[in-house]
């Protein structure tokens, strides 16, 4: 079990105010919020925070976090400790977890907070009533050409589960999941009832998968439309040309109009993932110029040279 | 010498956007959420159900997310019901750029 270092997971000196501490708890819970910041272990730090701060604010737990908390593997102080808090949150004074009618989310304590104030920050329910089991929500990434045939994916992911005295646990599960043909980037896949278990008969919740798609060398996507870049030799652009382009459907012949500039688009209506509105292909000329650097080569340029072309006309000489 | 299988039987994965559309009520169930706070988002504009009136407004599987959202931000922030909807439009708006970015 790891020890957690509340002040320095807030950034805060150990003789911050109430006030202070506040502020910083705030100003860390909206930027690390997983709603607001993407990045990879946002949702971690956030629930740091949270957990941090859940001490912090709480004098009672402050004091003993201060009196035992760097000292927590000496176990008999640990128990005397549980021992004491649990008794003192039974008469009613640890408050400040309990919900409302609704579930808004919550308490996902450490280890290291279990084992310091016990059972007392997990929200559970004791409830003798039908309650239907947790939504999960995961996410996973398949490689766009996935994404135009379809495939199927074994996940494996923790579920939340209220026990019988009323404390969350996670489980394992492992389900293999057939990914439809046309998901497009961001997609969501239901999975009815695969979801936590419900409790006292409850339904069980569903599971909700969010598809990503693997970067690729060639494509970018967006929603169910694909984006490539395709490089062109001067001439294939200025006379015109057939070139073989790949397309995550399979390579196809791509008739490049006579006069193409670099930065131009052509739009491949329905290329994109054939989703149930199936998206598009934009494809970019890039034109690339062959190196001057034999001697054929440059009495080519020089040849053009002759051209007095003006790649400039906006710069007014 | 006896080998132990594991079947794992294949789920098939329903693509939301093929889902039926959502009442109210049934919004409110998979969100955890009183139907005020759905009230509450669709007068803000967050949400814009199909349907004049209430009994007969329909929401899309995909405004499931808003409203998770928007509880999340009630309730972690301390953001009221504009301030969500602002922090909303600015998460698409970002959504939109870094798309924009990563194609260049």
């Amino acid at each position: 079990m790891e020890y957690k270092d509340y002040y320095k997971i807030l950034d805060v000196d150990k003789g911050v105010t109430a006030d202070d501490l506040k502020k910083q708890y705030r100003k860390l819970a909206r930027k690390y919020h997983p709603d607001v910041n993407t990045e990879t272990g946002a949702d971690q730090k956030f629930k740091d925070i949270g957990e941090a701060y859940e001490v912090l604010k709480d004098p009672e737990k402050r004091k003993a976090y201060d009196q035992y908390g760097s000292d927590w593997k000496a176990g008999k102080q640990q128990q005397n400790y549980r021992q004491n808090y649990r008794q003192y949150a039974q008469q009613g004074h640890a408050g400040g977890f309990g919900g409302g009618g609704f579930d808004f989310g919550g308490g996902d304590y450490s280890d290291f907070f279990e084992s310091m104030f016990g059972g007392a920050g997990r929200r559970g329910s004791r409830h003798t009533f039908q309650q239907q089991g947790e939504d999960v929500d995961t996410s996973i990434s398949i490689p766009l050409e996935d994404a135009y045939t379809g495939t199927s994916r074994t996940i494996t992911f923790q579920t939340p589960e209220v026990t019988a005295n009323g404390t969350v646990e996670y489980k394992k599960k492992t389900l293999n999941v057939k990914i439809p043909k046309g998901i497009k980037k961001g997609g969501k896949i239901r999975l009815k009832g695969q979801g936590g278990p419900g409790h006292n008969g409850g339904a069980a919740g569903d599971m909700y998968i969010t598809i990503q798609i693997d970067p690729h060398k060639l494509y970018e996507v967006e929603a169910s439309d694909v984006y490539m870049t395709l490089p062109l030799a001067p001439w294939e652009a200025a006379l015109g040309a057939k070139v073989n382009v790949p397309t995550p459907a399979g390579t196809i012949k791509l008739s490049i109009p006579k006069g193409s500039t670099g930065g131009k688009k052509m739009k491949l209506k329905g290329k994109g993932i054939p989703s149930k509105s199936p998206g598009d292909l934009y494809v970019e000329f890039q034109i690339v110029l062959p190196p001057a650097n034999d001697e054929k080569t440059t009495r080519l340029y020089e040849q053009m040279q002759e051209l007095n072309f003006n790649p400039r006309p906006g710069f007014g000489n | 010498m006896s080998v132990k299988y594991s079947i794992v039987k294949l789920q098939d994965g329903r693509l939301l956007d093929d889902e039926e559309e959502l009442t109210l009520m049934q919004l409110c169930r998979i969100c955890k959420v009183p139907a005020s706070l759905i009230l509450e988002m669709v007068n803000e504009g967050i949400l814009e159900p199909k349907g004049k009136h209430i009994s007969s407004w329909r929401f899309t599987y995909l405004e499931r997310d808003k409203v998770r959202t928007v509880k999340h931000l009630l309730h972690d922030l301390r953001v009221n019901m504009p301030g969500a909807a602002l922090a909303l439009q600015l998460l698409e708006r970002i959504a939109q750029l870094e798309a924009l970015h990563n194609r260049r």
